[in-house]
């Protein structure tokens, strides 16, 4: 098992995994926008070939469209 | 935008933000000259509209739709107590006049639509989109962007906002963030008033920067802030090739 912190809570994960692979994992807000590994964005068509690792800070923007 | 020169009653009410290293006169003169639409006039616009009318704007169109309800009071700072089941905009006018009488109000007491977005966006030099729903702030980003016209794009929910400036042709657009209607946001959401009062400031100084040239603002950026943990990230954004709105510019 390794380490993460998602949106500042720290997350259990069984290995290393692709950006893809931990949206499934993880508890992930409905209203996500975007993917932060380590403060750097991760495009969308990249999740499947950016991993996440032990220690790795993952940040998941959520969507705000109020008035 | 054509600057237009200051009467000595404006060069006193402005003299202190005229000491600002870039802005000076020329900056106050361009801002006179200029003409600002922002989509309603709720929790973020109304907010937004204030700091500019101080500022020295010098045409306000402001479009919002509908009476003052008591559910409105606790953020739309521009909506008082004894204008419940009045035109929001007429209250919004009337407040705005109050802080400057020397600027132009137009109160427009509709929503934005594609009926009405490019004969609004037309009217003015700078739009700020601050609608809670997403088919007006889409309505909007397409009319600024046939006619070329920078928008200022702000929103908030809960404890969260973001902004940022979008400059068609050099930026991404709203269609390029939010390629569909994002179909799980809703109407009602909740909002603290000095939460979205965050994003219209921030919202604010990015078009007195735009209309002015003053410093560098957030074109490209998508600042966005959780102010429950008081956390701020820049966000790059990139503009998308296969954009069905900004794509050929």
């Amino acid at each position: 098992m390794i380490h993460i912190t998602v949106n500042g809570q720290r997350v259990e994960i069984e290995s290393p995994m692709s950006v893809e692979r931990m949206l499934n994992t993880v508890d992930v807000p409905p209203n996500y926008l975007a993917v932060e590994v380590n403060a750097n964005v991760v495009p969308r068509e990249e999740y499947a070939a950016t991993m996440v690792n032990d220690g790795d800070e993952v940040e998941l923007v959520t969507l705000v469209g109020g008035g | 935008m054509n600057p237009l020169a200051l009467n000595e009653e404006e060069k006193a009410v402005y003299e202190w933000q005229m000491w600002i290293d870039g802005f000076g006169e020329t900056g106050q003169q361009k801002l006179k000259g200029a003409t600002a639409l922002v989509s309603r006039c709720g929790g973020l616009g109304s907010p937004l509209s204030y700091h500019l009318a101080s500022a020295g704007i010098g045409r306000l169109i402001i479009a919002h739709a509908g009476n003052v309800k008591p559910s409105d009071l606790n953020r739309q700072i521009l909506m008082t107590h004894d204008w419940l089941g009045k035109p929001r905009v007429e209250s919004a006018r009337r407040r705005l006049l109050e802080l400057n009488p020397r600027m132009d109000v137009v109160a427009i007491p509709e929503n934005i639509s594609d009926e009405n977005a490019c004969s609004l966006v037309s009217q003015a030099d700078i739009v700020f989109d601050c609608a809670p729903l997403f088919p007006e702030r889409f309505a909007m980003n397409r009319a600024c962007v046939e006619l070329r016209k920078p928008m200022i794009e702000a929103a908030m929910f809960d404890m969260e906002g973001q902004v940022t400036t979008i400059v068609p042709g050099e930026t991404p657009c709203l269609a390029c963030l939010y390629p569909k209607n994002p179909p799980q946001w809703k109407r009602q959401f909740p909002v603290l008033g000095a939460v979205s009062a965050m994003a219209a400031s921030i919202a604010a100084v990015e078009g007195v920067k735009v209309i002015t040239g003053l410093g560098k603002t957030l074109a490209g950026t998508l600042l966005y802030y959780d102010s429950r943990n008081m956390t701020f990230q820049r966000i790059p954004a990139v503009r998308r090739p296969d954009c069905p709105v900004c794509g050929t510019l």
